[in-house]
């Protein structure tokens, strides 16, 4: 069985837990020592989190697939997300945000780090999962860490062993920043390259989804060639199978665990759509290289 | 993914041109998106889908099946397919 961990969460909503729980001290929440300071977050997030996101988030079947969000484990922190990783054995596909906590200490604001950090860097290390980073918007911890896994593998840095963490402007000290990928952050040009991903991809790693994410400004936006408005899901479903496209086309990649990208905008049937078209072309894969 | 689509695809002129692992790739791509999209009540069981030979064989049975009803098989039906 291939396994499917995907997040659901819809970025308004996901950024605005992110802003609650920042008020919160993290360290304290996440040793497990404070019960009542978590459920005091989870009740300050219920009162703003949408009911219709609530509810998009509970209609996700877990049937072959682990519908993991940021609401949902803040609601359920018995619920971990390493838990519910170790208990299926191993993860094929990891889809959004679980994976942009795999770099252990970005995002400090993260619910997932609040609730298991580092949990899914070790994961990562394990399976051999790779790191995906989401959202476009220049310069953010996510590109960092992308940027370091192509650097360094799937390692996970972090601010004791990894001196680059420290930033330096907007990368951290030391990493080398191919051009094109520049350029495909948004800095100029285009924002997707094909040819750029089909170069991460002989090192097993994507970047995509998550463009018109709420952090980006409307100018950031306009550098990249984005629409500002809802119409993002159609451009991040676009830049979502092209993603998928390419590494189709790439016949040297038969990673096993697949790493995948998201995009905020995608739901629902659309999530379970596109899952399955990666999961057929993982399958297909396998079967070739099995029958060589 | 089939015909010109796939020859669109991977950005040659015509199916002739596409290599082997192409032609592959685009048959079990085909091939596993039209088990996904089965009801789940049609769809062969996770082990089935894992195990080569046990799928080749579903195949087999279920195009007997079909071939007495309908006269077409699963992968003929999805055909059609495109990936994207």
């Amino acid at each position: 069985m291939l396994r499917v961990v995907a997040k659901a969460n819809i970025s308004r909503a996901y950024n605005k837990i992110v802003k609650i729980t920042s008020e919160f001290d993290f360290e304290r929440v996440s040793s497990g020592k404070d019960q009542s300071l978590l459920e005091r977050i989870v009740d300050k997030v219920k009162t703003v989190y949408p009911a219709r996101v609530l509810n998009r988030i509970s209609a996700i079947p877990p049937q072959n697939k682990l519908a993991v969000s940021a609401a949902e484990r803040v609601q359920r922190p018995d619920y971990y997300t390493t838990d519910a990783v170790k208990s299926n054995e191993g993860v094929d596909i990891i889809i959004g945000t679980l994976m942009q906590s795999a770099g252990g200490v970005a995002a400090v604001s993260t619910p997932s780090r609040m609730i298991n950090p580092g949990g899914i860097a070790r994961l990562a290390q394990r399976y051999g999962v790779y790191q995906v980073s989401g959202d476009f918007d220049s310069y953010n911890d996510y590109t960092q860490d992308a940027l370091h896994i192509l650097e360094y593998g799937t390692r996970t840095r972090s601010k004791e062993t990894d001196p680059r963490f420290v930033k330096s402007g907007p990368y951290p000290v030391g990493v080398k920043i191919p051009s094109d990928i520049r350029q495909w952050y948004g800095v100029k040009g285009p924002r997707l390259k094909v040819s750029t991903i089909e170069r991460l991809l002989a090192g097993d790693v994507i970047f995509s989804g998550d463009a018109g994410d709420e952090g980006d400004t409307e100018s950031e936006m306009d550098q990249m060639g984005l629409p500002s408005d809802l119409s993002q899901a159609v451009t991040d479903m676009d830049a979502f199978l092209r993603t998928a496209e390419a590494w189709i086309r790439h016949p040297g990649n038969y990673a096993r665990n697949i790493f995948l990208t998201h995009s905020n905008a995608v739901y629902d049937d659309d999530l379970h759509a596109v899952a399955r078209t990666i999961v057929s072309v993982i399958r297909a894969k396998l079967r070739i290289l099995r029958s060589k | 993914m089939a015909g010109s689509n796939v020859a669109q695809f991977f950005d040659v002129s015509s199916v002739w041109d596409l290599d082997s692992y192409q032609v592959s790739l685009a048959h079990w791509v085909n091939v596993y998106s039209s088990i996904y999209e089965l009801p789940e009540d049609d769809r062969p069981s996770d082990a089935v889908i894992h195990d080569d030979l046990a799928l080749d064989l579903w195949f087999k049975n279920r195009g007997k099946g079909q071939r007495g009803s309908s006269g077409t098989s699963i992968t003929n039906h999805k055909a059609s397919r495109t990936i994207a």
